[in-house]
């Protein structure tokens, strides 16, 4: 038997996902013929060893324990998302350097947005893996509270917000993550590190200064932009936003875009009411979501997210997710009130 | 519906067999089980976090790397997740610091996993010790007057008997330790170190090294049959893996231990009880457990429980250490909560409504993997 045959029987006795093998070929392609041959023919016993466990248990059984399995996995779902109505989802950036207290991460290596990287490898992207990172991990990232220096934000309050942002670009999963300076350049840096995005672009307060930093690994398997996301604080206005995002879809041409506001200030709310009545209808930039998350009266941290879709015959309004932090939901209906009424204008721009 | 695959249904049968007490099928299983094992370990390698993780041909199961001169062999349960060099130095300068020998030291626990675990309780290591004179190192370890900057040792569990500082009867429990030699039979809490630790990356944690001490002509005996291999990654420190993966039996009792600490463990600790159930799963080959566990653990209402667990068993711990020494891990607590303006006993969670969540999970888990284990006999 050749060493390809041989390595494609050991393939096929252990049935791995489509989007493993070409990783696996690789890696058996690295053993020695006794040992590809040693292997064959150990795993080929075992199928059978295998099998003739499950004729001794008798389908009853077999069909009990797949069934068994899928019962217990629906379990862990509903578990999950008990928590998430609970709290902030922290399903992120599995990390090679750990976390201290709690409250910063460091690159993720592993869980990346698309939520399917699992040891490096991308199931959400058959055929392709995707590679460590050739310059190492970033090293000066802050603790998370640190993010808004001079800021008294309660360390919790914080980190549940990120945790929820984060939750929202791993949804997104962009393939461009643009920021727009100051905290949200500050949060952009942490966040896209984190998740591994491919693409950051910093615009200073409109300015000319701009960079673009394509991340090879990751734009190797990525030929088209998808979702783009501009992540912005309040305190910027919103033509600056806009003009992020129009210099986004100039560059970029992404299928969507998505903008995430950050804030955390006491008028926050009135803030995102004076955003989008800077947003001027003749940009592509039409509805809204506002998940608000308000915390306590004297510190409102939100992250609002507009998003829009780009399609040819008008835009697509994108439904929030339900996921709330416990902590950051006091202010919850006065949200939903701002969402109605950003409802309607989107409604009154869409119809022109 | 999820598949098993045919391998993981003879794993299944090993377990059932283990567990109504049937020896394995027959000697060849072993040789079999080298080749699924080697299998996974090449299908596990470079799956870590630094993509660094080789397979070790020689010791099938087993992968391994390089760490600033030591090699660090990985058991394929743990392989892809396993921590990247940064962190792994941490834990590795622990295990140097708190280890009694220079033989092998082992990390097991979530320590061995947080490249994926986001949320760490403590760390734990293993040490296989083969001289008496390394466990009287431990007199000479209470009697140290100048403090290690990132350990210090809080109390000594010596065959049931707490020790604390200052330390006395240890010595002459050591030296009546010695003098029987390395235990026939698996000892429960023959020897265990509890210390605080404490570094930049992973802020204060409470640390254990358990202490195996086994004898050179069969270190699968004794107390080693308190520890299972499939859950330590070894720091060889200069030699290979002591113990072997593959033993039928053995991969057996280790399922078997892991459903009964789910069962002891679902009510008092649910988090540890998921760890196992997560470890379940990887040596089974359950994927979507393993992905839902991995994503249960790391979810921040976990998290915040872990967290208060951690910070309060480490202030206990602190209270213990020797005045000497205390300054070290009194200060570790201090930071941290000066850098998340708490302190550790008065987050704002909800522990019990997180914990029962958890607790009915693993109740189903429990009851599951228990009556696998069951239909061996059922249907032979």
């Amino acid at each position: 038997m050749t060493r390809e045959s041989l390595i494609e029987r050991i393939i096929s006795l252990t049935d791995p996902p489509e989007t493993e093998q070409v990783a696996l070929e690789a890696r058996l392609k690295e053993l020695d013929d006794d040992r590809l041959v040693a292997m064959a023919e150990g795993l080929e016993r075992l199928k059978t060893r295998g099998q003739e466990r499950k004729r001794r248990f008798g389908p009853a059984v077999v069909a009990r324990v797949e069934q068994d399995i899928a019962q217990v996995s629906a379990h862990f779902q509903s578990t999950l998302h008990r928590f998430d109505q609970m709290i902030a989802p922290d399903i992120f950036g599995a990390d090679e350097e750990s976390v201290p207290y709690g409250l910063a991460r460091s690159k993720a290596v592993h869980d990346r947005p698309g939520g399917m990287m699992v040891g490096g490898r991308d199931v959400s992207r058959p055929g392709y893996q995707v590679h460590a990172p050739a310059t190492g991990p970033r090293r000066d990232w802050a603790p998370r509270h640190q993010i808004f220096p001079g800021r008294t934000i309660p360390a919790d309050v914080l980190t549940d917000a990120l945790a929820q942002l984060e939750y929202r670009v791993r949804q997104e999963n962009p393939a461009a993550f643009i920021a727009v300076n100051d905290e949200g350049l500050d949060v952009c840096k942490v966040i896209a590190d984190d998740l591994n995005l491919s693409v950051l672009v910093d615009v200073v307060d409109g300015s000319a200064r701009e960079s673009l930093t394509w991340r090879s690994r990751v734009t190797d398997h990525r030929p088209a932009v998808g979702t783009a996301m501009v992540v912005g604080h309040f305190a910027w206005s919103g033509e600056t936003l806009a003009r992020a995002a129009k210099m986004t879809i100039e560059r970029l041409h992404p299928k969507r875009i998505c903008i995430l506001v950050l804030a955390c200030s006491q008028d926050a709310l009135s803030r995102m009411e004076s955003l989008t009545r800077a947003l001027p209808p003749s940009e592509p930039l039409a509805g809204f979501e506002v998940p608000c998350l308000a915390a306590d009266p004297d510190v409102t941290f939100g992250a609002h997210r507009v998003s829009i879709t780009i399609e040819q015959d008008g835009y697509v309004f994108d439904m929030p997710d339900k996921s709330r932090s416990k902590i950051l939901r006091t202010d919850l209906e006065k949200s939903r009130a701002l969402l109605a009424t950003q409802e309607h204008r989107s409604s009154e721009w869409r119809s022109g | 519906m999820f598949e098993l695959h045919d391998h993981s249904w003879e794993l299944i049968g090993l377990y059932s067999d283990a567990k109504a007490g049937h020896p394995p099928p027959d000697a060849d299983v072993a040789e079999d089980l080298a080749s699924l094992l080697s299998f996974r370990a090449v299908e596990a390698s470079r799956y870590d976090a630094d993509q660094a993780l080789f397979h070790a041909p020689d010791y099938p199961g087993y992968v391994s790397r390089s760490l600033d001169g030591l090699q660090i062999y990985v058991p394929f349960p743990l392989a892809r997740a396993f921590p990247g060099a940064q962190s792994l130095r941490d834990i590795v300068a622990f295990a140097v610091d708190i280890g009694i020998g220079t033989g092998a030291i082992c990390i097991s626990g979530s320590g061995a996993m947080s490249g994926t675990l986001h949320h760490l309780g403590d760390l734990d290591f293993c040490e296989y010790v083969f001289e008496a004179g390394d466990l009287m190192g431990i007199a000479a370890l209470c009697d140290s007057a100048s403090p290690s900057s990132r350990t210090a040792l809080a109390a000594i569990n010596c065959k049931g008997t707490v020790f604390i500082a200052p330390w006395d009867g240890i010595r002459d429990a050591l030296e009546q330790l010695t003098r029987t030699g390395p235990p026939a039979t698996p000892a429960t809490h023959f020897l265990k170190l509890d210390y605080c630790a404490w570094c930049t990356t992973f802020g204060p944690i409470p640390a254990t090294n358990r202490v195996l001490w086994l004898s050179r002509d069969d270190p699968e005996q004794g107390d080693a049959l308190n520890s299972f291999a499939h859950q330590e990654a070894v720091i060889a420190r200069g030699g290979s893996p002591v113990r072997t993966l593959i033993s039928a039996e053995r991969i057996g009792a280790y399922l078997v231990f892991l459903e009964r600490e789910i069962a002891a463990y679902k009510d008092k600790n649910p988090v540890k009880a998921l760890k196992r159930a997560l470890s379940f799963s990887a040596v089974v080959g359950i994927e979507p457990w393993y992905k839902d566990a991995v994503r249960l653990l790391n979810h921040e209402a976990v998290g915040r429980t872990v967290r208060q667990r951690r910070f309060r068993e480490f202030a206990e711990l602190a209270s213990s250490v020797a005045p000497h020494a205390r300054s070290g891990p009194q200060a570790a607590l201090q930071h941290a909560a000066k850098m998340t303006h708490y302190t550790w006993d008065t987050i704002e969670i909800v522990p019990d409504t997180v914990l029962d969540e958890i607790t009915s999970l693993l109740n189903h888990i429990s009851l599951t993997i228990e009556s696998w284990g069951d239909y061996n006999e059922l249907s032979s």
